[in-house]
């Protein structure tokens, strides 16, 4: 697949601060690539760069090959849904839609075939009538799409769309921003703060940290293999045992986490050695036993000291003398666990990842 | 036990309305007796003095001095609403693309201006419009001109001086309307592929209209009763109604067509009023609650 965006080192400053730092990125025509971040974190930075608002201090944006860095928005043919969907106020829905044909010279009948068919898509053909204001959020949402897309955008950029709507709602829009992708084939780049937006939706994500990318790449590649304590903790809940004692042997890590040894199969990936270490485990990675003898070679001992209850699995808290207290998934078809039981932790050989470092304390996924 | 409840909150209710009834009383009386029962007695006057009828209408009809002076308030009034529109807006416009400390600033040099009165102003005004004036001086001195501009005792200096006192009057309605204006909706404008000429004229300046409506009333209604800065910055020879009127009250002493002249110049006022308040409320304007 072709390179549709490209980030070629681009630095921004405002005065001291560094909102993006040297940051290369390539965006594959047609994919739907998340830049994921905390606030502050650079990201609609980057975005704003890409939509023409933001001129970089230093470094290209390029496009299928063109340097665009210096272009207006408005010759960029790119689509921009804005957080709060910048509707029109004054204008019906339709002329919502119509505007970006309007402001391209077209006229009302040319352009009425186009405005309806980005209208059934998006299924507000009846509401063509109305204001802004007479709609509800989820279709308001709608309409910024449909007016982002109505002159076939090279690329669709997307800041936070969905973050003023109710939780359900944002479920219910995810899937149909989805479904909306694979149909019109438009490259998207979607800027959210949420984990669980990014993990569903995206075929890559970057994770930005500090105006830099921590990390690129699919989905389960970010979740399952966090480059460092930063990505595990951003994307999901994860475990962090501080690890004492590391040896690799070929495809073999051996480490040690108080006076417990344990095992794991290194596969593809990077092993840092020197420094501190810790071990990043997920919740749903770790399984309870009650008898030493099921559970498998990587286990520790623990007593639960905590179960919280919620509707399709129980999430209970097992205090460890060496690693701490760890968190662990428990789904329903196990038996419930209760607080007091003396348990034993068990993980895969091809389960947790090394990273360099140790988390702080306020970064701890569970506490608070 | 239920009907009892639906009682006592409605007739909390009442009491509520009857309280806030009498927060307005005062003022009503206050207003009526000042204000409403002056008005009225104008009118009556105007066609009573000094004859029963409508002979001080006709009057205003057919004298041409008379015409002379609605003329002359009418060409000062639109110049004076136009330029003070024009440089409010801009100045409005300018404000809200502030940051917030410089903005604060700005609405701070704005509201100075009330602090100052009119007729100090205007005598100011003299001083640096006159022949020998601060500006004349000036640009003399920077070779500009070689002979002094008449810039006052003529129209030019009255619309200068009216149009220095009307604009705050503009801006701070130009400034409360464009803050609600989502700052977001130019931005999305450009992304759709429209120039900033283009965003300006089909979001921008739509959405503003309703505080351009605001602003062009208030200066209307308040240039077309001015009565010092005409009087000193036009040095006798630019009349406006508001002297006429004062001129036939008090030194020729014809009460009759001094309230009728003031009545129509009420009646004016008053229809411009309706047709300009149809365009301030056209409601939201795409600021989030």
């Amino acid at each position: 697949m072709k390179d549709a965006l490209s980030f070629e080192s681009v630095t921004k400053k405002y005065g001291e601060f560094t909102a993006l730092d040297n940051v290369s990125l390539d965006i594959k025509a047609g994919e739907f690539m998340t830049l994921l971040g905390p606030s502050g974190s650079g990201k609609t930075t980057m975005l704003m760069t890409i939509g023409g608002f933001v001129e970089p201090s230093a470094g290209h944006v390029t496009l299928d090959g063109q340097r665009i860095t210096h272009l207006p928005p408005e010759n960029r043919n790119f689509g921009l849904v804005f957080q709060g969907y910048a509707l029109f106020p004054h204008l019906t829905v339709w002329e919502n839609v119509f505007y970006p044909l309007r402001v391209r010279g077209m006229r009302k009948a040319e352009a009425e075939p186009k405005v309806r068919d980005v209208l059934d898509l998006i299924q507000l053909s009846h509401l063509a009538e109305r204001f802004p204001k007479q709609l509800s959020g989820g279709q308001q949402q709608r309409v910024a799409l449909a007016r982002a897309l109505v002159f076939s955008p090279e690329l669709l950029l997307l800041d936070e769309p969905l973050s003023a709507l109710d939780r359900a709602l944002r479920k219910d829009l995810q899937r149909e921003l989805k479904d909306l992708h694979e149909r019109v084939g438009t490259t998207f780049i979607y800027v959210t703060h949420d984990q669980e937006e990014a993990l569903s939706m995206s075929d890559r994500i970057a994770i930005l940290r500090d105006g830099q990318i921590e990390q690129l790449g699919t989905p389960s590649q970010l979740y399952e293999k966090p480059s460092s304590i930063f990505v595990a903790n951003f994307l999901g809940k994860s475990n962090f045992v501080p690890v004492d004692d590391l040896t690799v042997e070929g495809g073999e890590v051996r480490y040690s986490v108080g006076q417990d040894r344990f095992r794991l199969s290194r596969g593809d990936m990077s092993i840092p050695q020197s420094g501190e270490l810790s071990l990043a485990l997920r919740p749903e990675r770790l399984t309870l036993y009650a008898n030493h003898k099921d559970a498998p070679e990587n286990c520790i001992a623990g007593k639960v000291v905590k179960v919280t209850y919620f509707g399709q699995l129980y999430e209970a808290i097992v205090s460890t003398q060496a690693a701490g207290d760890l968190l662990v998934t428990v789904d329903l078809a196990q038996n419930e666990p209760r607080i007091g039981d003396q348990v034993w932790l068990g993980w895969a050989i091809d389960s947790g990842v090394i990273l360099a470092g140790r988390p702080v304390e306020s970064d701890d996924a569970y506490a608070g | 036990m239920q009907g009892d409840m639906a009682i006592t909150s409605r007739s909390s209710l009442l009491g509520k309305d009857a309280a806030y009834w009498g927060m307005v009383l005062l003022p009503a009386v206050f207003l009526a007796t000042l204000y409403l029962v002056p008005v009225i007695s104008v009118m009556v006057r105007s066609v009573t003095e000094p004859t029963l009828g409508l002979d001080n209408y006709a009057v205003i009809l057919e004298n041409k001095a008379i015409q002379n002076v609605l003329g002359k308030t009418v060409y000062i009034c639109a110049v004076t609403t136009a330029l003070t529109l024009l440089f409010g807006y801009a100045t409005a416009y300018a404000m809200c693309r502030m940051p917030e400390r410089e903005q604060r600033l700005m609405f701070f040099l704005v509201i100075l201006s009330f602090w100052i009165s009119v007729l100090i102003r205007t005598f100011a005004w003299i001083a640096v419009l006159q022949p020998q004036g601060l500006l004349n001086d000036i640009l003399i001195g920077i070779g500009i001109i070689d002979r002094p501009l008449r810039l006052v005792r003529n129209d030019l200096g009255v619309i200068i001086g009216m149009v220095h006192y009307m604009l705050p009057y503009a801006i701070l309605p130009l400034f409360a309307n464009m803050k609600t204006i989502d700052p977001t909706l130019v931005p999305a404008a450009r992304a759709l592929g429209a120039t900033p000429r283009k965003a300006f004229m089909t979001v921008f300046l739509p959405l503003s209209l309703p505080g351009l409506a605001g602003a062009s009333i208030l200066v209307l209604i308040f240039s077309s009763g001015f009565y010092i800065t005409p009087a000193l910055l036009g040095g006798g020879k630019v009349v406006m109604i508001a002297e006429y009127i004062s001129v036939q009250m008090s030194e020729t002493l014809k009460w009759g067509l001094a309230t009728s002249l003031a009545t129509v110049l009420m009646l004016v006022v008053l229809a411009l009023t309706i047709a300009m308040s149809r365009y301030m409320d056209i409601g939201d304007t795409g600021k989030k609650a």
